[in-house]
């Protein structure tokens, strides 16, 4: 249980000062009831004869009439006082707990919450900084200091609620307390990580399917696609720049890296906005840092590269080939069995994911790296239009396309792979690319990606069409958890 | 026959006890017109000194001041 620290704000009179002036006008009251009636008895005096007495009788009626009936009138009103302030508390807690449990209903019919781009944690809502003195509003709720409006302590009235614009104030993290855009808050928004072990090719696809994705897909669609943040578009032009200048983008270093986002605004809207982590490979290997890869929580869809140089049969088949254009290939290291695996095992232990239970969001298979040897002939579009011409007329190239790489890796010998994929994933397509179009070579001539918009409009439209992100396991029975 | 040696009679039996009853009225009606005057003086009073201790009292938090 977390303990609540106190807001920069001032509470509501009801819920904090009225009690502290409810107990101070108490004892005041008492204390200025005494005092009246002793100034009564006070003013008696000494003396003798009938006036004297008159006068006696008076003041000592007074005086006790005050304290009587003074005493009787002050419980009275007390007790008014306090009713007055637990009848408001009541009302007070009741508005604010009827407009918050509205908006947490809203912000979930919409699938708004905080996705940390940074830290990948995920949370109801940020913290918000006041606009006037930077304090830190952790609770920026309708609650006991406020139902619409928080007053922080600098005076400056804050929106309580989605619905008065909460979201214009800057926010940021309670986990890491990175700032962040409110896109990462209030938008529509996709979650895709890409899969794979290291040197399977992760880093490259991605960038080489953002390029295209910005500059051709995302247009065709009629989108204006940009980075959302600076973050974001430093990475996406450094990648864009290296694959234009015949260099091959960066391995990917950092376990969990931050979230590459791209913005898709159509009509000057902005539409929905897009999420892409590209983890080191290496963080599949060991279930600590899978587990770190917070997006667990909130998937809409996965990508997963496979590099078939890890595929045992296909690397001792081509290293008989050629043991050197093998090496230069950077052969991926770890068996792509594993790596869902051990995916599967963390989503299982961390994530929800019910025992052998379904994956339910979608998840595109791309064998990479089919600009070596005659890969492109065997799992690459001359394969599936090979297919097609010996298949009966009017087939689905895509389906297509799936059987003939399903079977190509059948066919290598990845049959537990295959046979884990077809038993765990609901909604799963094959697809084949070379995320640089041909082998690395020094000759400075832009690397242009084939193959590498496919799977990932595949897996945005997929993702787009399944339900909310954050229900992305399934049950045996299929049923979401 | 007349009977002038019966004392004062149930007449003067009545007078007198109607004058003991006044005076007994009279007697409550000053304790209660007292306690009626000492009640609404008491209430004036212990009421007045819960507005001044609310007017005292009663103010709303001022953000704070820098």
């Amino acid at each position: 249980m977390t303990t609540k620290t106190p807001e920069p704000a001032i509470k509501s009179y009801f819920f904090g000062k009225g009690y502290r002036d409810l107990v101070a006008t108490i004892k005041d009251s008492f204390n200025r009831n005494l005092q009246s009636a002793g100034k009564f008895f006070n003013a008696v005096g000494t003396g003798s004869g009938p006036m004297y007495t008159l006068k006696r009788v008076f003041y000592i009626g007074a005086g006790i009439a005050t304290f009587v009936f003074g005493t009787a009138v002050f419980v009275a009103a007390s007790a008014f006082h306090v009713a007055l302030l637990l009848s408001f508390l009541a009302l007070i807690y009741v508005l604010f707990s009827l407009l918050y449990l509205a908006e947490r209903l809203y912000l979930s019919i919409k699938s708004f919450f905080l996705a940390c781009p940074s830290c990948h944690a995920k949370h109801s809502i940020p913290e918000y900084l006041c606009d006037g003195c930077g304090a830190v509003h952790s609770r920026l709720i309708p609650n006991s200091y406020g139902i619409l409006w928080h007053v922080c302590e600098c005076g400056r009235r804050l929106p309580a609620t989605f619905f008065l614009n909460r979201g214009r104030l800057q926010a940021r993290c309670p986990s890491c307390h990175e700032l962040v855009e409110r896109e990462h808050v209030e938008s529509k928004r996709l979650f895709i990580p890409v899969i794979g072990g290291p040197h399977s090719g992760k880093s490259a696809f991605l960038y080489s399917a953002l390029h295209q994705y910005v500059d051709v897909a995302g247009p065709a669609l009629g989108y204006v696609v940009s980075p959302l943040d600076a973050a974001s578009k430093t990475v996406v032009d450094s990648a864009i720049s290296q694959l234009n200048g015949g260099y091959v983008p960066n391995k990917t270093i950092t376990g969990v890296p931050r979230a590459v986002n791209l913005a898709l605004h159509r009509d000057g809207r902005l539409e929905k906005v897009l999420y892409f982590y590209d983890p080191a490979g290496e963080t599949f290997d060991r279930s600590d840092s899978l587990i770190a890869l917070g997006c667990n929580k909130y998937l809409s869809g996965m990508l997963l590269v496979v590099d078939p140089f890890s595929i045992p049969a296909v690397l001792a088949e081509y290293e008989g080939v050629s043991m050197k254009d093998v090496a230069g290939l950077s052969p991926g290291e770890h068996h792509v069995e594993d790596i869902i695996q051990h995916l599967l095992l963390v989503l299982e232990s961390d994530y929800g994911l019910a025992h052998g239970a379904t994956v339910k969001v979608p998840l595109a298979i791309v064998v990479s790296k089919i600009d070596a040897f005659n890969l492109r002939d065997l799992v690459g579009e001359p394969a599936v239009q090979k297919a097609i011409k010996a298949s009966v007329a009017g087939v689905d190239p895509a389906a297509m396309r799936n059987r003939v790489i399903r079977q190509q890796l059948l066919d290598w010998g990845a049959t537990a792979f295959v046979h884990t994929i077809d038993s765990r994933f609901g909604e799963v397509m094959y697809f084949a690319s070379s995320a640089l179009g041909r082998i690395p070579d020094s000759s400075g001539n832009p690397y242009v990606g084939e193959g590498v918009i496919e799977p990932l409009s595949w897996v945005l439209d997929a993702s787009e069409a399944a339900s909310a992100p954050i229900q992305f396991v399934g049950n045996k029975n299929g049923r979401s958890n | 026959m007349a009977q002038d040696d019966d004392g004062p009679g149930c007449v003067g039996v009545l007078m007198v006890l109607a004058v003991a009853a006044a005076v007994v009225a009279a007697i409550v009606m000053v304790i209660m017109a007292t306690l009626f005057i000492g009640a609404i003086f008491g209430s004036g009073v212990g009421l007045v000194n819960y507005v001044k201790a609310l007017f005292a009292n009663v103010s709303t938090e001022k953000p704070r001041t820098t």
